[in-house]
């Protein structure tokens, strides 16, 4: 585990002295990037927020820093802002680095595995929230550690409606999963 | 076994809810079909994905208002067209200089994008309370109607001072902020419906892709746009917008 965890810690605790710390040292880094990549301070704005929830997700999740926050902060701002300007497909997708970072993708190797997969995550989650209202409260309610008796008064079902109603929305689930465009790709994550 | 039980099986197995008879068989049949322990394993892991960002999506509301308030602190736009002062030369060269300035500011202001904004920026009508109902609510709900935007943001942030996370009310606080040339505090109500589940997502990036095209940032309008969902009734208007731009 690399020092530089305790960035990790502090902003899955919402500790504002750390996340403040974050933004004086890194802030104008992550803006010189996107200015120079054909972005605005808006977009940067963006980009680091973003990063940030993200990096926050994963620390709930174990997130283990083995190198410095900073080459790994930099780079989860990169790849945000190259998906942005990927998905704009107004702009060329290559990314100018910033003096001093060129080697930021060799130092986060330890760390990457994690970030794949979050992307997993993501993309199950994506699929999930196309799922009918009912269906997403069923399983939400199901998932989240309450028995069934509680989520069945929950949804106002009985007890065995709930637990069919859950099983046949999970296959529902899965299945959309697999019919999903991303699936092929999610294989090589 | 059919689909339905294979599904039902995985839970019950997962949920630790079958017998210590029932367990040992489905152990032995995993060992013996090899497709069935891989769906299982991926049965676990769409499982093990959604229950980690449910939690997540619980817990993270905080976080982000603490991000809200740093980024505005630390991320200052600075739109305004800089103004460079010409030095003296000869006539034809200064009516050059200022029809190139003129195409500049032309250029910078973007009045054709003010309409593309007007055209879609097309709000919904509140219905928040039961008619006749009296409450912040309702006194928000009826301003924001007749397009009295200043009397309804008062009233809908008296509301949510009560019920912090009334997302609907975020919206139509956010529609006021936006109409009122508050686009700051706009932004930061969307953001939130951005980073909510369905739909509020869609409804949060259609509005952030509004409040940017109204500044002229026209890449954020695009990358906005983008992000709603094809189900969404925000998407047609999106496609459409998002061609114009």
């Amino acid at each position: 585990m690399h020092q530089d965890q305790r960035y990790i810690e502090g902003l899955l605790n919402n500790d504002h002295v750390i996340i403040k710390e974050i933004y004086t040292t890194f802030s104008d880094k992550i803006k010189g990037l996107v200015l120079k990549n054909n972005g605005n301070v808006d977009d940067a704005r963006d980009v680091f927020q973003e990063a940030l929830i993200a990096i926050h997700r994963n620390a709930q999740s174990g997130l283990v820093l083995q190198c410095p926050f900073d080459a790994y902060f930099y780079v989860v701002c990169k790849r945000k802002w190259l998906n942005m300007l990927k998905k704009n497909r107004r702009q060329e997708v290559t990314i100018h680095e910033l003096e001093g970072y060129e080697g930021a993708e060799v130092q986060i190797e330890g760390t990457q595995m994690h970030h794949l997969q979050t992307e997993r995550e993501d993309f199950f989650w994506q699929v999930f929230q196309d799922l009918g209202d009912k269906c997403q409260k069923l399983l939400r309610l199901g998932w989240s550690g309450l028995s069934m008796q509680d989520v069945a008064v929950k949804m106002g079902m009985t007890y065995g409606y709930a637990r069919r109603r859950k099983t046949l929305c999970a296959q529902q689930l899965i299945e959309m999963v697999k019919k999903s465009p991303g699936f092929s790709q999610l294989k090589e994550l | 076994m059919t689909v339905k039980e294979k599904y039902a099986m995985f839970e019950d197995y997962l949920n630790d809810e079958l017998t210590d008879v029932q367990r040992a068989n489905f152990e032995r049949r995993l060992e013996q079909d090899s497709v069935l322990l891989e769906e299982l394993a991926f049965y676990r892991e769409t499982r093990d994905a959604i229950s980690a960002r449910i939690k997540w999506e619980a817990s993270k509301k905080p976080f982000i208002q603490t991000l809200e308030g740093l980024s505005k602190a630390y991320f200052k736009s600075d739109q305004r067209a800089r103004l460079v002062s010409l030095p003296r030369r000869s006539l034809i060269l200064q009516v050059m200089g200022a029809a190139a300035i003129l195409l500049l500011i032309v250029l910078v202001w973007q009045p054709w994008q003010k309409d593309l904004y007007t055209r879609y920026a097309q709000h919904p009508r509140a219905d928040l309370t039961e008619r006749d109902a009296s409450s912040n609510l309702s006194t928000g709900e009826r301003a924001f109607n007749n397009n009295e935007y200043a009397s309804a943001l008062d009233a809908f942030t008296q509301h949510l001072t009560d019920e912090p996370g009334d997302a609907d009310v975020l919206l139509f606080q956010g529609i006021c902020y936006l109409e009122l040339d508050k686009e700051d505090n706009a932004k930061q109500n969307f953001r939130q419906l951005f980073n909510s589940a369905q739909p509020y997502k869609d409804t949060g990036a259609w509005y952030l892709g509004l409040t940017f095209l109204k500044q002229n940032t026209i890449d954020s309008t695009a990358y906005y746009l983008s992000q709603i969902r094809e189900s969404s009734e925000y998407y047609q208007n999106a496609q459409t917008l998002l061609k114009k731009l």
